[in-house]
């Protein structure tokens, strides 16, 4: 084998003049032996080395730790036939030398071939010599003897048993041999004791091993007593180590048969890994001369315990039972009857869910009681319980073993959250039902009230109706019907009572409600305007006027007509004296002509529906101061009814007591000198009556109304005039036109002391003759006077369109849109220069009156052309 | 600590009351007319003497010991230590079984207050040992 520095040696030259090696000694040896290098070539040279840091070219190996040389040798002699040798040689001589006599030093070759086999009981062991190929061998067949050792696998060698044989083989017996156990042999070669070879014996031969006959395993082996020559007997022996663990064994020994036998105390055991477990005991040899002879045995030890019944009892498990109490549970378990019936017993009880674990349960500990009452259980759930029961307390013991499972259901019954929660949304859902209720029922009794006719709401009296009352409205009304005294007190309180109800939802027309005494006042409002400034020449001119047709009595007490359904007449209030004074002033002077040239061409209403006369032959001309006066007359009324807005409720109470005043209002006007006066000189509504042939109608008519003074108009409507080429009004038909009676065809005749019956009795139209229309009174052949309608009303002739007409003017912005939104207010109304039928204006008074209450007309309108 | 482990093996505790409970549902019921009779059955300084006298009657009267008592009266002999003067005193006469359970019974119930004693267990057996008597008391 190459040593370390044979393997790490390297050398190199440069051919000219010296040569470099590197090798490396080891470190544990460099401690022991210096080596040198040395180079063989014409003569052996050592080279010159030192330590070097690292091997130049190459390698240490990995399991050497080396100590790196480099070494310089100079030299010239370079050439190709010269062979370098290199050699590394110790620094002292390291050889030895022994001078051997053969005879003396004689060891023979080991046996071979070694085998056993059994042989009935006994086991044979045997092997061979080997001889070699010498020719001449001083070794003879006598010269040997065998050595057999033998013993168990798990002991030494030491403690072997050992053999002597000059034969090739020997028996061994079966007592040599501890049974279920494995034993091993070998052999060695020894020079006889009679040979003349000396020297050692051989090695030992290779092993052999077999099994020893099978016993009785749970039986101990192997006893074995040495006594030490002195005092003391120490036994072993051998127990199976498997059966230790389930039987003990103890050494007794008796020294005499008459002696007792006596145990062997402390035995010790030896630890070993082996299929045994080995125990020492010693025994104390007082006297060896007298008791030469040991009884010695391994025996089987006692083993018991004491166990006391009364503290170790465990009862079988009670039988459990359960039964139901209304809404509660309660457990009952009986127990097995006891020896003594005295011992007390303890129970322990768990219950849980039946998915729950036993460790989630609630447990219960009793004291002599066999049934327990459950506490309130969930409802619709599964439980079960158990029961074990011990002995307490003299007589101890241990739990008994649980008893079977008891298992039932509560009663499902709804929970308490539950119940509260239903509780809730049934509330809340009423709750709610009851909001959509009063909604719905809020809306549909809004809709129920909508239905109901208001005349509140109705366009005629939106905003541009308000300014239309006129101020101090109330103070008329008071002043026009004062308190009735005697009998018919009571009927009045009734009527005013009728009228308060009335007054809460409707309002009155303006065209009822408007006083011509106070549109005359001067302080009725500020003139600020041009046409305002014109004003207080007019009324002061009228203030003129009005003294001498008034003499004798104040302006509030003038009478006046109240717009009574069909009829006009003058209000209940009014006494028979005052028509006497009237009918003086027209005859007192001209200068009531002048006064009137105003209401030439209209027909005005004064507030509270009353009427005013309207003279003949003014009517006839003075057409162009009608449209001034009537012009003044709208501008100074607008102002008076913006400022008062109180008048209507007044002037509703007074003319809803008119309808019932008719009975009243009749007699009075019954036929006399005095109807025919006045007839004589003005035309009033009662003479525009047309009679008809049928009876309801004549009823419903009239027969006449008493007249009062002419007064100046102090409220009319300018309305557009029809041109007179216009082809609607053309093809007049009968009911266009209103015919006036004979005796006013005459008024000049008349007056001076022929009063003109009244107007029923003067004979009528015949129906179906169609009139034109003419522009004089007087020159109609039948002496009928025809009223022409213009828009939503009937005027005299001569108030249209005539030739002696002046032509017609714009109206004023206010009054126009005033105008268009009376005509879309009321749908009776129709707009002007349409082709409509012609209502007279009574008629439309009366619907007027009725649009005011949103309600029809009294009369058929079925026939709406129909002439009043 | 050896020491202490092998006294706590070699002892135990005897519940005398609850023998003397046991012995007393093993007698049937029956009244004692005597008053003699329940008068020394009641005398503490004599409880020892009856017990032996009762001990010799169980032997005499029921010698097969069907009541199950015998092993029970014996115990009871650790809890009712003898006297020195407990040789002259008289003791319970029986005069046959019944009169026997009769009187033992009304001794019994009187021992109500007998205390708990201390006494030693017998010795381990040996495997060679057939005779063992683990029921002889060694008070």
């Amino acid at each position: 084998e190459e040593t370390v520095p044979l393997k790490t040696l390297q050398c190199y030259n440069d051919y000219i003049e010296r040569i470099i090696c590197s090798w490396a000694d080891t470190e544990d040896a460099q401690g022991l032996v210096n080596l040198t290098l040395y180079h063989w070539l014409d003569k052996k040279q050592p080279m010159s080395c030192e330590l070097s840091e690292d091997l130049m070219w190459s390698e240490c190996p990995s399991s050497h730790r080396c100590v790196p040389r480099r070494c310089v040798l100079p030299y010239t002699q370079f050439s190709v036939s010269k062979e370098d040798y290199y050699s590394l040689q110790p620094d002292r001589d390291l050889s030895i030398h022994l001078v051997v006599p053969l005879a003396q030093h004689v060891q023979p070759p080991p046996p071979k071939d070694i085998s056993i086999s059994p042989s009935g009981d006994h086991f044979l062991l045997k092997w061979s010599v080997p001889h070699g190929d010498a020719q001449v061998s001083l070794l003879s067949q006598k010269d040997i003897q065998f050595e057999v050792a033998y013993k168990r696998l798990q002991d030494s060698w030491e403690d072997a048993s050992s053999l002597h044989t000059s034969n090739l083989w020997v028996t061994l017996e079966p007592k040599l041999f501890l049974p279920n156990s494995i034993y091993v042999a070998r052999v060695r070669t020894q020079l006889a004791p009679g040979s003349s070879l000396s020297g050692r014996p051989s090695r030992w031969s290779p092993e052999v091993h077999w099994d020893s006959p099978t016993g009785d395993k749970a039986r101990p082996q192997n006893l074995q007593c040495f006594f030490d020559g002195i005092q003391s007997l120490n036994c072993s022996w051998e127990v199976w180590t498997k059966v230790t663990d389930s039987v003990s064994f103890g050494l007794f020994y008796s020294s005499s048969p008459k002696a007792g036998e006596k145990k062997c105390s402390p035995v010790v055991k030896e630890l070993q890994a082996s299929r045994y477990t080995r125990y020492h005991c010693s025994l104390n040899v007082s006297d060896p001369a007298a008791h030469s002879q040991y009884t010695v045995s391994v025996k089987r030890l006692e083993q018991g315990k004491f166990i006391e019944s009364f503290n170790h009892i465990q009862m079988n498990p009670p039988t459990l039972n359960l039964t139901k109490n209304r809404d509660s549970y309660s457990l009952h378990w009986e127990t097995q009857k006891m020896s003594y019936p005295f011992i007390q017993h303890a129970f322990q009880v768990q219950y849980k869910k039946k998915l729950d674990s036993w460790e989630d349960s609630k447990t219960e500990n009793l004291n002599h009681a066999h049934s327990m009452d459950l506490p309130q259980l969930e409802p619709g759930t599964s439980y079960c319980a158990r029961v074990r029961v011990k002995t307490i307390p003299e007589y101890k013991g241990l739990w008994s073993e649980w008893s079977n499972e008891c298992t039932w259901t509560t009663d499902w019954v709804m929970p308490t959250l539950w119940i509260v929660l239903i509780l809730v949304f049934l509330i809340l859902t009423f709750l709610l039902a009851l909001r959509f209720g009063c909604i719905y029922g809020c809306k549909l009794y809004r809709k129920w009230k909508e239905k109901i006719p208001n005349p509140s709401k109705s366009l005629l009296f939106q905003d541009g109706g308000k300014g239309l009352w006129p101020p101090g409205s109330t103070v008329t009304f008071s002043s026009k019907n004062p308190t009735p005294q005697g009998p018919q007190s009571n009927l009045f309180s009734e009527l005013q009572g009728v009228s308060y109800t009335h007054l809460e939802d409707n309002e009155v027309s303006p065209l009822t409600i408007e006083d011509p005494n106070i549109i005359r006042d001067p302080s009725s409002g500020p003139d600020t305007t041009p046409a305002a400034s014109s004003e207080p020449m007019e009324q002061s001119s009228n203030v003129q006027v009005d003294p001498p047709t008034l003499s004798g009595r104040p302006r509030k007490q003038l009478p006046s007509f109240d717009f009574n359904g069909p009829y006009l007449g003058p209000p209940q209030s009014h006494s028979l004296p005052d028509l006497p004074g009237q009918l003086v002033s027209p005859q007192g002077g001209g200068s009531l002509k002048p006064a009137l040239p105003g209401s030439l061409e209209y027909m005005c209403l004064p507030p509270g529906g009353q009427v005013q006369l309207v003279p003949l032959s003014q009517v006839m001309g003075q057409g162009r101061d009608v449209d001034v006066q009537c012009g003044s007359s709208l501008e100074t009324t607008e102002s008076p009814s913006m400022e008062s807005r109180e008048s209507p409720p007044v002037e509703l109470k007074e003319e809803e007591q008119e309808p019932r005043d008719n009975p009243v209002t009749l007699p009075i006007s019954s036929g006399g000198p005095k109807d025919s006066k006045v007839a004589s000189e003005y035309v009033t509504p009662a003479d525009l009556v047309l009679t008809l042939p049928t009876e309801p109608l004549s009823t419903s008519l009239g027969p006449s109304l008493e007249v009062s003074s002419a007064q100046s108009p102090s409220l009319c409507l300018k309305l557009p005039r029809v041109p007179s080429e216009s082809p609607a009004l053309a093809p007049a038909v009968f009911e266009d036109y209103v015919e006036l009676p004979p005796s006013m065809s005459q008024p000049a005749k008349s007056l001076p002391g022929n009063p003109a019956p009244p107007g029923p009795s003067s004979p009528a139209v015949s129906p179906g003759e169609p009139r034109e229309e003419v522009g004089a009174a007087p020159t109609h052949p039948e002496g009928l006077l025809v009223l022409q309608q213009v828009g939503d009303y009937c005027f005299l002739p001569g108030l249209g369109p005539s030739p002696l007409s002046p032509p017609s003017k714009p109206p004023s912005p206010g009054l126009c849109l005033e105008t268009e939104d009376l005509d879309k207010d009321l749908s009776v109304k129709k707009l002007p220069y349409q082709p409509i039928p012609q209502v007279p204006a009574i008629q439309f008074f009366k619907s007027l009156k009725h649009q005011d209450y949103l309600s029809l007309p009294p009369w058929d309108n079925s026939q709406p052309g129909k002439v009043c | 600590s050896d020491r202490g482990s092998d006294a706590h093996h070699l002892l135990r505790t005897l519940d005398c009351r609850t023998i003397a409970l046991e012995i007393l549902v093993k007698l049937p019921v029956s009244g004692l007319n005597n008053s003699d009779d329940k008068a020394n059955l009641r005398n503490s300084t004599l409880r020892r003497v009856n017990l032996d006298e009762f001990l010799k009657s169980q032997e005499e009267f029921d010698s097969q010991d069907t009541t199950d008592i015998k092993s029970k009266l014996q115990k009871l002999k650790c809890c009712i230590p003898a006297a020195a003067s407990d040789s002259v005193l008289p003791g319970v006469y029986n005069k046959d079984l019944d009169d026997f359970k009769k009187k033992l019974r009304f001794y019994v119930i009187h021992l109500k207050d007998l205390q708990p004693v201390s006494v030693s267990r017998p010795p381990q057996p040996t495997s060679s040992s057939d005779n063992f008597r683990p029921m002889t008391v060694e008070c």
